[in-house]
């Protein structure tokens, strides 16, 4: 049986503008989300900003109401369940908020214990432990506002696992970590699976998804677009290569030029500190090279690297091909 | 089972208790709210009464400047619990957890009430330093029984508050609203004698008045007896528990619904 499944899930945000002449908005979050995660798996959910990630996660953990449809966790249905539901889940948040900054480590894990009416005898254990598995031992009674992002993450982490839930949820945990408390935190991701949790993980980052997930979903307006293992995803694109070129000030025309491009596939632009990176996809075997290159007479390019396409490339070709439809 | 919930439910209250009181006493508004304003107004109040040559209203004034000290930390800061849980984002995370959000509340609210009666204090010496008012209490028992069924109501109001706090970050107007209107309706800035009949009813749905009368008379020592305004302040609280239990559930529902939870 699956420990998390939704059926048609739906949820709409209503948003008003002015004062006198008030405007309401209606956005579909959730537009009929089916999903089906076993218990044991690690199950990833990819998405850009917007694509409702967050809505998903909130309304798995009982924390927000779908609009329509049907989600369960534990077979409990997530409206009417919730006292059932909360003690056996976790919820965990990316970002510094989310933790008593004026309390210590330590006190935030006891209250939070506390809260999910733990023995003293066993939270204090427990407590112990989780400061261990997370590396937090020797700042543990350090007031939180004096912790780095990292270490607030990694408090986060412990917080969600302290009643040792049976069902994890994690939203983009890593998000605005440095790399290596990002791997940190990825390593207690895998200890977890290792232990049997079912983690819901959401993430922006494709190679995160790539190295943790066994399947993986791509959400784009609301809508799964494809569900799927990350190496199934990644054949998506076995057939393209990708041009990365890196260059200074190319004009949005310009990319909408190459966009249009018969072989190109897919345009990815990412801005790095002063430059920008274009990801071109095309079939394998087209030489696009010196073409592109005419495409961008007078604009300093920096350099040109032809590769494989990665998990990334997979979401890249997906989501835009979504957005292009739309 | 039943003495383990029991005691965890203790633990709830006091571990909240705790949380908040310590947050309360490292907050920059501290030394302002319960200190520096209850002593100007204290000196404001007291001095009006003296100039105006009737300084046997000296006593007054000064338990009902200690009252609106209370009631204003009270109001303000029971007021912004939740909303600072919110901005914390630590607001969804507790009410992910099994214990409902009025446990969490209820111990909070308790340490708001119990911190806000430095202002009393505040507003007695400051009369004693500056005005030089005989201000031994009379009937300290009167007195302390009056504190505690002050603090009790308070802290019942102070869950119906967050509970409607739960819905919109904006109930935070609520706290400026209600502030004069209860002054004057309590009978904290003049005596409730000056005002019209018909705000009677209005007067004695709040803690206020029934603490301004027990105080006052206790430190005075009038004689009167205490016991229907210790009955008003019993009722008053349990009527307050009543409407924050009835409230809690429709609340979460519709901040559910909204998804409001985390927005600051």
């Amino acid at each position: 049986m699956a420990i998390i499944c939704t059926e048609n899930l739906k949820r709409v945000y209503e948003t008003t503008t002015g004062i006198i002449h008030r405007k309401s908005k209606v956005i579909a979050a959730l537009d009929g989300v089916d999903l089906s995660i076993q218990a044991g798996e690690l199950f990833g959910m990819l998405g850009p900003n917007g694509a409702g990630k967050t809505t998903i996660t909130r309304i798995l953990s009982t924390v927000l109401l779908p609009t329509a449809g049907i989600a369960r966790v534990f077979g409990l249905d997530v409206v009417k369940a919730t006292k059932e539901i909360r003690p056996r889940i976790g919820l965990v948040f990316g970002g510094e908020r989310g933790l008593y900054w004026r309390l210590s480590g330590r006190d935030n894990l006891q209250y939070f214990a506390d809260l999910y009416r733990m023995p003293p005898a066993i939270s204090k254990r427990r407590i112990a432990e989780l400061l261990e598995t997370v590396g937090l031992t020797d700042r543990a009674n350090e007031r939180v506002e004096g912790y780095s992002r990292g270490m607030k993450q990694r408090l986060h982490i412990a917080r969600g696992l302290i009643h040792d839930p049976e069902v994890l949820f994690l939203d983009e945990p890593t998000m605005g970590l440095d790399p290596l408390a990002a791997r940190q935190v990825r390593q207690v991701i895998l200890d977890l699976k290792a232990r049997g949790k079912t983690i819901f993980l959401t993430s922006h980052y494709m190679f995160e998804i790539d190295a943790l997930c066994d399947r993986v979903a791509v959400l784009n307006k609301g809508k799964v677009i494809i569900l799927d293992t990350p190496s199934a995803l990644k054949r998506v694109v076995a057939d393209l290569e990708v041009v990365e070129i890196e260059c200074f000030g190319v004009p949005d025309e310009l990319v909408a030029k190459i966009r249009s491009h018969r072989a190109v596939q897919a345009v990815h632009v990412e801005r790095l500190d002063q430059s920008q990176l274009l990801q071109i996809q095309a079939p394998s075997g087209t030489e696009l090279v010196q073409e592109l290159l005419g495409m961008l007479e007078g604009v300093q390019v920096r350099k040109v690297v032809t590769r494989q396409p990665t998990l990334e490339d997979a979401y890249i070709k997906l989501v835009g091909i979504e957005s292009r439809e739309a | 089972m039943a003495t383990q919930s029991r005691w965890s439910i203790f633990r709830i209250f006091w571990n909240s208790f705790l949380l908040q009181a310590k947050d309360q006493v490292l907050q920059e508004s501290f030394i302002t709210t319960l200190l520096i304003q209850p002593a100007i107004f204290t000196l404001l109040s007291v001095g009006t009464y003296l100039f105006g040559r009737k300084p046997e209203f000296g006593l007054y004034a000064i338990a009902g400047t200690g009252l609106i000290g209370l009631w204003n930390n009270n109001v303000f800061t029971a007021g912004q619990i939740i909303n600072r849980e919110r901005r914390m984002g630590t607001l969804t995370l507790i009410l992910a957890t099994p214990t409902p959000l009025p446990f969490i509340l209820l111990g909070k609210s308790f340490a708001i009430a119990l911190i806000s009666l430095i202002t009393i204090g505040v507003t007695f010496v400051t009369g004693m330093i500056a005005f030089q008012l005989p201000l031994g209490i009379k009937d300290p028992l009167t007195f302390l029984i009056g504190l505690l069924l002050m603090v009790i109501a308070l802290t019942c109001l102070g869950l119906v508050l967050g509970c409607l706090f739960v819905l919109s970050r904006n109930a935070g107007e609520f706290d400026t609203l209600a502030n004069y209107p209860v002054y004057i309706l309590s009978g904290l800035t003049f005596p409730l004698t000056l005002l019209p009949l018909w705000t009677r009813p209005l007067s004695a749905i709040l803690p206020t008045t029934w603490g301004n009368i027990v105080l006052s008379q206790a430190a005075a020592q009038l004689g009167q007896s205490m016991l229907p305004s210790y009955l008003w302040l019993i009722s008053l609280s349990l009527v307050y528990l009543g409407v924050a239990g009835l409230l809690y559930k429709r609340v979460e529902f519709l901040a559910l619904r909204a998804g409001t939870l985390e927005q600051w």
